[in-house]
């Protein structure tokens, strides 16, 4: 035996091979090179479809590169700049707007028996009802401006919000309620410390699907009614058979859309890592 | 270190659905000295965690009385702490902040950062201190719920099946370091098990509970010598003799309790 080796035994914990860290790059770049070959091999067989034999008429389903010119087009005329920031303003109120009444009704409803009895049927009813529907009635309501679109934002995002923060509430670990109560814990300071954190994850998980939620209730607020943002623009385009524009406006929306889930959802990961990896502990 | 008086002590449960009464416990009367470590080991159903809920505050007696240092238990206390078999911790915060968690939850007390340390130290976390509960094993999350039920300095230290969810050799090593805290913190300890061995390896006395309703059958004195860590306390010749002992008292439950079920399940 040589001199040493008895103290030479292996630590707990090797830093990872070098051969293992690539290999995992190598995977995700890989599944990254997967899901642009699909959307660019999806793109070209509609092109040569649609573009080069011609199965459908262009004229009611353009080719990507007529809509990529579209794009161009609206971009470089400054059409896009004229409408953007209107919706993107309408959609800011009224998701703002959403969240604060939704986190708050949502912490109100599930902690209460009484208010979760009494609304709780409320908020699923108005989840329930296709929102679309009432868009003609807010005109009534508020008039041309920008005021019936945000209310719609609103709406659309409001529920979302609001459900998911109520259930967060309610599925609290009652092991934990247990264990404040034993250490002394009164009803207020187990809201605070047991309750509230808890429900984080799940105000997060709301907030997420309220900006898609939010931008479909953008849209189809403004596609009745307004003369300006993204709606307005799909309509004018489409009622002038520029059915390009139309798909080049929504593409917009839809990146728009997924950048804000993004957003909310790289914060949900951070916000509640302890959640995320707790399944696996 | 307190003592406690469990006196005609009867606790029942409303089952609204069958209109009846569940008696959970039934005529309980046990002394628990001061400084003493007392294990309860029962059947399902004997109403071990209804006993513990009632000592901690939770329930409320339908009869009888408990005392801690002569004073009646109406509600959760700091004078009484309680480590939970399924951890109980928050698992948003360290182990630092569930730690401090036990602190907080009560208005009056105040604990300095050197307390803390002093306890995470004492049961065994240094490193660890900012440590998620999902990044702790088993053993290292219940260490971390007994530093918590420690630093409030109760009087009364209530377990409730701490060990059950660990695997074996990390059940005897928490035994021998709990019976090394108990020692170094002079507390009066009720304690919680299926486990025949891991009472007699614990206990001062043991309390062998009958199911349905839960009553007390026969309390058994463990003459073992102390410290019992230090010692293979399984192979010794007292061991098996308390053994055979608990487990005839509570083969004779387990077949009655057995039945029970049966019975119920037919009816």
């Amino acid at each position: 035996m040589a001199v040493g080796e008895e103290i030479l035994a292996p630590p707990a914990r090797l830093p990872a091979r070098a051969s293992t860290l690539r290999a995992r790059r190598r995977r995700t770049l890989t599944q990254v090179g997967v899901v642009i070959g699909e959307v660019v091999l999806a793109l070209l067989v509609w092109e040569i479809a649609v573009g080069s034999l011609r199965l459908v008429e262009p004229i009611f389903f353009p080719p990507p590169s007529a809509i990529g010119a579209a794009f161009a087009d609206l971009l470089s005329r400054g059409v896009f700049a004229d409408h953007i920031p209107y919706s993107l303003r309408n959609f800011a109120t009224g998701y703002v707007l959403a969240a604060v009444v939704g986190i708050t009704a949502g912490l109100a409803i599930g902690s209460s028996y009484a208010l979760g009895r009494l609304l709780g049927p409320v908020a699923w009813s108005l989840y329930a009802m296709p929102w679309i529907s009432i868009r003609p009635a807010t005109t009534i309501w508020f008039g041309f401006g920008a005021e019936p679109i945000i209310f719609l934002v609103f709406l659309a995002s409001l529920l979302p919000v609001l459900l998911n923060t109520m259930s967060g509430v309610r599925t609290v670990d009652p092991a934990l309620l247990r264990a404040g109560r034993v250490f002394g814990g009164g009803r207020v300071q187990l809201w605070w410390k047991v309750v509230l954190p808890s429900a984080v994850p799940f105000v997060l998980t709301g907030l997420r699907l309220a900006v898609i939620s939010g931008f479909i209730g953008l849209l189809v607020a403004e596609l009745v009614g307004s003369s300006r943002g993204f709606g307005a623009l799909v309509a004018i385009a489409s009622s002038r058979f520029r059915v390009e524009e139309a798909f080049a406006t929504i593409a917009l929306l839809v990146a728009i859309s997924v950048t804000g889930v993004r957003a909310v959802g790289l914060l949900e990961r951070h916000v509640s890592v302890w959640r995320t990896r707790s399944s696996s502990a | 270190m307190a003592r406690i008086d469990i006196e005609r002590l009867t606790v029942e449960y409303e089952l609204a659905e069958r209109r009846q009464r569940l008696v959970a416990l039934w005529n309980i009367d046990l002394r628990i000295a001061d400084g003493e470590f007392v294990v309860m080991v029962g059947p399902s159903g004997c109403g071990k965690t209804t006993l513990i809920n009632a000592i901690a505050g939770l329930v409320a007696p339908a009869e009888g009385r408990i005392l801690v240092d002569d004073r009646p238990v109406g509600a959760p206390g700091p004078d009484r702490a309680l480590v939970f078999q399924e951890y109980a911790l928050l698992p948003w915060r360290t182990t630092w902040g569930n730690i401090r968690f036990g602190v907080e939850m009560q208005r009056d007390l105040t604990v300095s950062d050197d307390e803390i340390q002093q306890v995470i130290d004492l049961v065994g976390l240094r490193g660890f201190e900012r440590s998620y509960p999902h990044e702790l094993s088993g053993g290292m999350r219940q260490r971390v719920g007994l530093a918590r039920a420690l630093i409030a300095r109760p009087k009364v230290l209530l377990m409730d099946e701490p060990f059950a969810a660990l695997d074996a050799m990390t059940r005897e090593v928490m035994q021998g370091e709990l019976e090394g805290i108990i020692a170094a913190t002079r507390r009066t300890v009720f304690f919680i098990t299926h486990s025949i061995d891991e009472a007699i390896a614990l206990g001062d006395r043991i309390v062998v509970a009958t199911a349905r309703p839960g009553r007390i059958k026969e309390i058994i004195e463990v003459d073992l010598p102390r410290p019992r860590r230090e010692y293979d306390v399984k192979s010794h010749p007292g061991f098996a003799r308390l053994r055979e002992r608990v487990w005839t008292l509570l083969r004779d439950e387990a077949v009655v309790h057995a039945h029970q079920a049966h019975a119920d399940g037919a009816a």
